[in-house]
């Protein structure tokens, strides 16, 4: 017994070490412009970094199919950030390490920001689909853009649709990580002067599952609208529990939650919920096209209808802008297509994009969304 | 909005059912504890195998039973699957250790590589989804005095958590097999000479420390219908404050400490603040062992002989 | 085995063993030479973890505490560091005094009333306070909130600004090394040998005269210290600090990297941090198995763990003697 198992630790062992020099040898170089992907694809957002990682991919596919850019072929290298700020790290150290020629993705913002240090060490161009911190221009880094709108730009929304459904007394939920308290921040700063009141911020952590103290706390505030700052798969438990609870004022839930697992995960009690959305594909112009070839790219099975996700409109157009300002460039230049990306003006799926001076996108790409009879439903206030 | 009463009132309810689960997983510590003075850190995992398996189960079973009897089932079903996989781990990972007579360090960190296997092991068969269990049952006010409000379903889980801990209190005093847990925890040795089969006896213990675990993961997944892999790590780390507060290896220590955890953080979410209110919790456990060194109920006893 | 106690032999002899460790020196310090950025970032996690380790090892490998809870030691330098040089504008250099202080008097007031508790305890213990310097360095406004500090300025050594990884490869090794020669001055010292006495027997060891308390308390605060110290130069390094970065996971981390490598044992220390940091990141790149990764790392610490209760490379003193049933 005894022997056997050290004969096992020696074959683990040498195991170990021969994959140590495999993954080691790997590697070339090749004329292809090669693009850095950092998405979360293991940990609890696997779902959208999936999604941006398979739109990104049909992006490049066809742009290769129609020639490629300048006459040269894109290449994706995609790292693991896991939606945690260490293998972010990593993740960031092993695309630059590859010598990647430009940098996309980012999806969690608490991730994104440690990674960006070093893609700004390495003089990247890095644009960012997902992540909307407003902490992540903050950082100042000259060659980041942000194509999803803020938090800033959900707030706005928000106002609109506080006025649209006539609510005044509003309690916050974030889930105490950067995008969510960011989000969270946003609201406390810009609702108050907008004439609503904040009655409540409350602290969920993630998959904490019990959240009735917070919903009997809610309600002795006086509140008679909830905004849900985190998570979709924790929303639906805080909605659902919201209603149980008693809570009969509105609810609504952030760009974070836009996704059609909150329907399912919510249930009878998720009618009538709004949400402040990113660019949905069923709502975008060309949308049925965009599905229709991503489904066919991935090969996806007639029933599945998983993906694409809220986030597939904005990753696909950052391929197709990042293409664009190679062309009005002229050249793979991290200085010249920088300034390009700066001054472009970019149609895509998810609307008109152009960037502030602060690297932002000057127009709200947000949407307002209701759950109505089990889908979302478009709403103009 | 509540009058103050009205609002003490529903958060003691909100905490006690909390507490009620943090409980349940408790026990499974505290008797692990007792009996070999492991910290079982695969405990929170084994609570998460125990929902995905009811999750499962009911999706099959829910055709032909609907409702409270096929949750039944598949609560039962989870207890079983739990149990067997505690059971598994007590054999294949802890007894070649507690044989060799490691030190109690050793034991830990098997307890957390098993911890790991079990987590990565079910995140990759779900690929990290979340899951969510549609019990269809409606949760009904039964009784509301202005805002104050308890639903059906809260009294239901409520009184399977008291029974059950009726009956495993019962359990350990009065039967054979809980004598022998007892006799263990004393002495492994002498139980062995007067012919107790040990191994057996702790095998029993991790089994229904389990089953009792997928009991509680069941009644969870009806209130919070959200199930995924990282489900019991949080909790589990809860649910073991709530065993050390108790008194770790303690039954009925194991009890209270889960319900004043739970009223604990309701009472703080309400009066603290939700963002402060594990630093209450876990402020207060410390201040708890500093003035009562072996929690709540916990005899003083000797590490070392 | 023959081998084995002829090279612990060998090593007795204090010129070979300084020509050995020489040379392992001098390898390790050429490895910037012949690796790229993304294995120099690799091995810096892998130091900064040997740090951590060997922090930690002073609580639990040469003492016999049980801490859960070894995060919040390098939250507590990091986040001083942190603060001082965002907020106040202070040169890093200057922090780590500071730093060194807020650990030492956080380890007193935290360690005086519960050292005294039995081990299991202090582990839920060192846990509960871990969580709570988390939590409120998620909530206070100076510590950045759940958002972290994040540009902190990078230091400048003889007006030479240390940025890229090469840079703090070898503040890393420079500081591996200090660490090490406190260990070893720690483990041959009375100080060390009443430690040692503690972890082994600690009732025996009070009978003896030994202060007990007063000794763990020392331990407790020395490995606060080597905490804080490796978290102020993490603030600098990453130049961003979030409340994740401390997390219960990473406390486990460590501990996993302690006792896998061999309680009490610096190479075996070393060793455990480096595998722990290192494993991961080759499964990383296989497809399907890479998402496994952490699933065969649980596996191979039970078959570790059965095989060798001590560790990989136990400290010499605890291997030799079977002792009674400590259960």
């Amino acid at each position: 017994m005894f022997k056997k198992s050290r004969k096992m630790v020696a074959v683990l062992i040498s195991v170990f070490l021969l994959v140590g020099i495999l993954a080691a040898c790997d590697g070339g170089s090749s004329d292809d412009i090669v693009i850095g992907v950092l998405v979360p694809t293991s940990g609890t957002e696997a779902y959208y970094g999936t999604d941006m990682m398979q739109s990104y991919d049909l992006a490049v596919s066809e742009i290769n199919e129609a020639g490629g850019v300048l006459g040269k072929k894109l290449k994706l290298f995609q790292a693991d950030d896991g939606c945690d700020p260490n293998m972010a790290s990593t993740a960031a150290s092993r695309i630059v390490a590859e010598g990647v020629d430009f940098v996309v993705g980012g999806y969690c913002s608490g991730a994104t920001i440690p990674a960006m240090q070093q893609f700004y060490d390495a003089n990247l161009l890095f644009l960012l689909s997902g992540a909307n911190s407003t902490r992540i221009t903050e950082q100042g880094f000259q060659q980041s853009f942000m194509i999803n709108s803020p938090g800033s730009h959900a707030v706005l929304t928000l106002i609109d649709l506080l006025k649209y459904v006539g609510a005044q007394n509003v309690a916050l939920i974030h889930q105490a990580d950067e995008y969510t308290e960011n989000l969270s921040d946003l609201c406390q700063a810009g609702l108050p002067p907008a004439g609503f009141n904040i009655v409540a911020v409350e602290v969920m952590e993630k998959g904490a599952a019990d959240v009735s103290a917070i919903v009997t706390s809610i309600q002795n505030s006086g509140a008679d609208f909830v905004y849900w700052c985190g998570y979709h798969a924790d929303g639906s438990n805080v909605i659902r529990q919201l209603r149980r609870g008693g809570f009969e004022g509105h609810i609504a839930v952030g760009d974070g939650s836009a996704s059609p697992e909150l329907i399912t995960a919510a249930g009878p009690e998720g009618e009538g919920v709004f949400v402040t959305s990113p660019p949905f594909v069923e709502f975008a112009v060309g949308g049925e096209a965009f599905v229709s070839a991503y489904r066919a790219h991935h090969k996806m099975a007639a029933d599945d209808d998983s993906f694409p996700g809220a986030y597939a409109t904005l990753a696909y157009d950052t391929i197709y802008l990042l293409k664009a300002a190679i062309e009005k460039a002229g050249s793979f230049e991290t200085a010249a297509v920088r300034n390009a990306v700066q001054s472009i003006e970019f149609q895509g799926l998810s609307g008109l994009i152009k960037f502030t001076a602060d690297r932002e996108p000057a127009l709200s790409n947000f949407i307002i969304l209701q759950i109505e009879n089990g889908a979302f439903k478009k709403i103009t206030p | 909005m509540f009058t103050i009463w009205e609002l003490i009132l529903q958060q003691t309810v909100n905490g006690l059912i909390l507490g009620s689960f943090y409980a349940l997983v408790a026990l499974g510590y505290s008797m692990v504890y007792g009996i070999i003075k492991l910290l079982n850190f695969a405990h929170g995992d084994i609570f998460m195998v125990g929902a995905f398996v009811c999750f499962a189960s009911f999706g099959v079973v829910s055709a032909a039973l609907p409702g409270w009897p096929g949750i039944v089932i598949s609560i039962v079903i989870a207890m079983i699957i739990a149990g067997i996989v505690g059971y598994l781990t007590q054999r294949f990972a802890y007894r070649p250790l507690i044989k060799a007579a490691a030190p109690r360090l050793s034991l830990l960190i098997t307890a957390i590589g098993v911890s790991l296997i079990i987590y990565n092991a079910v995140m990759v068969i779900t690929s990290s989804r979340t899951y969510f269990f549609q019990s269809g049952i409606e949760a009904a006010p039964l009784f509301q005095a202005g805002m104050f409000r308890l639903t059906d379903i809260q009294v239901i889980l409520l009184t399977i958590s008291a029974s059950l801990m009726a009956g495993l209190t019962l359990m350990i005093k009065k039967t054979m097999v809980g004598k022998a847990m007892r006799a263990i925890a004393l002495d492994r040795d002498t139980c062995r000479l007067m012919g107790i089969n040990v191994n057996k006896i702790i095998g029993v213990t991790f089994f229904i420390g389990s089953a009792l675990a997928a009991i509680a993961s069941g009644m969870y997944n009806i209130l919070y219908v959200n199930v995924s892999f990282s489900m019991g790590y949080m909790f589990g780390i809860k649910a073991f404050t709530a065993a050390v507060i108790g008194g770790i290896g303690s039954i009925p220590g194991a009890m209270l400490g889960g319900l004043l955890l739970g009223l604990l953080e309701a009472i703080g979410t309400q009066f603290v603040g939700s963002q402060w209110k594990d630093v209450f919790a876990f402020g207060l456990l410390i201040v708890i062992l500093i003035f009562r060194p072996n929690g709540l109920m916990g005899k003083t006893e000797i590490e070392r002989m | 085995m023959k081998l084995i106690s002829k090279a612990y032999e060998l090593m007795d002899n204090k010129l070979i063993r300084a020509g050995v460790l020489a040379a392992i020196f001098l390898i390790v310090a050429s490895f910037p030479l012949y690796f790229n950025n993304h294995y120099i970032n690799i091995m810096l996690i892998a130091m900064f973890y040997m740090l951590l380790a060997l922090g930690l090892n002073v609580i639990v490998g040469y003492t016999g505490l049980c801490d859960l809870g070894y995060a919040a030691k390098f939250a507590i330098g990091a986040y001083t560091t942190g603060i001082l040089v965002n907020v106040f504008e202070w040169s890093f250099w200057l922090t780590l005094p500071v730093s060194i202080a807020v650990s030492i008097v956080i380890a007193v007031i935290i360690g005086a009333p519960t050292l005294k508790l039995r081990s299991d305890y202090l582990a839920i213990v060192t846990l509960g306070f871990a969580e709570i310097v988390r939590i409120t360095a998620r909530n206070l406004s100076i510590t950045g909130a759940a958002s972290g500090l994040h540009g902190i300025t990078r230091p400048e050594l003889f007006g030479f600004r240390l940025t890229s990884f090469t840079h703090w490869f070898y503040v890393y090794l420079v500081l591996i090394v200090i660490f090490i020669i406190i260990s070893f001055r720690i483990r041959h010292s009375r100080f060390g040998r009443a430690l040692a006495f503690i972890r082994e027997d600690e009732d025996a060891a009070q009978a003896m005269g030994v202060n007990t308390v007063l000794y763990k308390l020392y331990a407790y605060i020395l490995g606060a210290v080597l905490g804080g110290i490796t978290g102020s130069f993490y603030a600098v390094q990453m130049t961003s600090i979030s409340p994740n970065s401390f997390d219960f996971t990473q406390s486990v981390n460590v501990l996993l990297a302690v006792i896998l490598g061999g309680m009490g044992k610096i190479p075996g220390v070393i060793i455990g941090a480096a595998f722990f940091a290192i494993f991961p990141e080759i499964f990383r790149d296989i497809p399907f198995v890479g998402d496994m990764r952490m699933l065969f790392f649980g596996l191979l610490l039970v078959v570790v763990m059965i095989n060798r209760p001590q560790g990989l490379w136990p400290d010499r003193l605890r291997a030799n003697d079977k002792l009674p049933d400590k259960i």
